[in-house]
């Protein structure tokens, strides 16, 4: 699991470009949208797209859930777990 | 009408204040891959720009506080952001989806209207480009405003070198760099006067490296004047030495 947590954060860095950003930054229950990593629904479109290739995951982009799967990198690993394995 | 250069901010690879622009000449281009500090942008957004857009910020940083709702900021740039548009091109051929990042900011006024969002501007702002003569079009859009009543405006001008693949089509030389020119209708502490003239018809020898090369080389340099010939136009930029 820590190893797709440290996958997941270092997609984020390298996705978003984020400046002066280490996998040890990244704390894996903080929130990423809004407080914590302080991205925004730009960041979230590219995460998306991002998570599609990396991980080969569908994301729809009408779910309500979506709010919920992007709330940190844990309930993002939770969420690539759940459809990689379905 | 007399109109004064008040501020004049630059940067490129290896040249960012007075005394090395003083030793700037069209001789020698810098190139590389440095990118200015852009200190004034929160880290948030600065990661969102190519040096395109940074050096952009780095030069008309100082300006972006206190700046009055009533003069105009101008940019203006040639090619725009070549190097982003072209891989949202790349993407599109190999039937790849196109980064909204790159998307959101693939327009040619997306440096001013961050800047104008981060500086929280309400002053009128136009984006602009007019080919080998980019830089002299916004300059007479500047002084266009000023005799319409502006008591002084803000001209960023930005640009990159063509996009590798688009190399081959390049007309001029060009360098990665930024300018950002403050012209005024009252003179502050070191403000120049300064005028350009349109010379009609298009002269047969247009220069060999890009209008804002030309430029930056004439300012820091010494000559009174300067004639920038285009495929287009002659135009010809003039200080007085009256500067105060």
């Amino acid at each position: 699991m820590a190893d797709i947590d440290n996958d997941i954060k270092q997609m984020i860095i390298s996705e978003l470009e984020l400046e002066d950003v280490e996998v040890e930054d990244i704390d894996t229950q903080a929130p990423l949208f809004g407080e914590g990593l302080g991205l925004d629904s730009i960041d979230a479109l590219e995460l998306g797209l991002a998570l599609q290739k990396r991980f080969n995951v569908k994301i729809d982009a009408n779910s309500d859930q979506n709010k919920e799967h992007f709330r940190s990198v844990a309930s993002l690993r939770e969420f690539v777990l759940a459809q990689t394995a379905s | 009408m007399q109109i004064w250069l008040t501020h004049c901010n630059a940067w490129a690879p290896g040249y960012s204040d007075v005394e090395q622009w003083r030793e700037f000449t069209v001789q020698s281009l810098p190139a590389g891959d440095e990118k200015p500090a852009a200190s004034g942008v929160p880290a948030i957004l600065r990661r969102r720009l190519t040096r395109w857009g940074r050096q952009a910020f780095e030069v008309a940083e100082q300006f972006g506080t206190d700046w009055p709702d009533s003069a105009p900021v101008i940019f203006s740039s040639r090619h725009g952001d070549t190097g982003r548009t072209f891989k949202l091109l790349q993407s599109l051929a190999n039937n790849e989806p196109l980064s909204p990042n790159g998307f959101s900011l693939s327009v040619h006024n997306s440096a001013l209207g961050l800047f104008s969002i981060i500086k929280k501007l309400q002053a009128p702002t136009v984006a602009m480009a007019g080919g080998r003569d980019t830089l002299a079009c916004a300059w007479q859009e500047a002084v266009s405003w000023l005799r319409d009543g502006a008591e002084k405006v803000l001209l960023i001008h930005s640009e990159e070198p063509l996009a590798s693949l688009y190399q081959g089509y390049a007309d001029e030389r060009e360098m990665p760099a930024a300018l950002a020119v403050v012209l005024a209708t009252k003179p502050l502490t070191g403000s120049c006067p300064v005028e350009l003239v349109c010379h009609p018809g298009p002269s047969s020898m247009p220069d060999s490296a890009s209008q804002m090369v030309g430029f930056l080389d004439w300012w820091f340099g010494d000559a009174p004047q300067w004639q920038s010939h285009t495929s287009r136009h002659v135009w010809e930029w003039r200080r007085g030495s009256a500067c105060v």
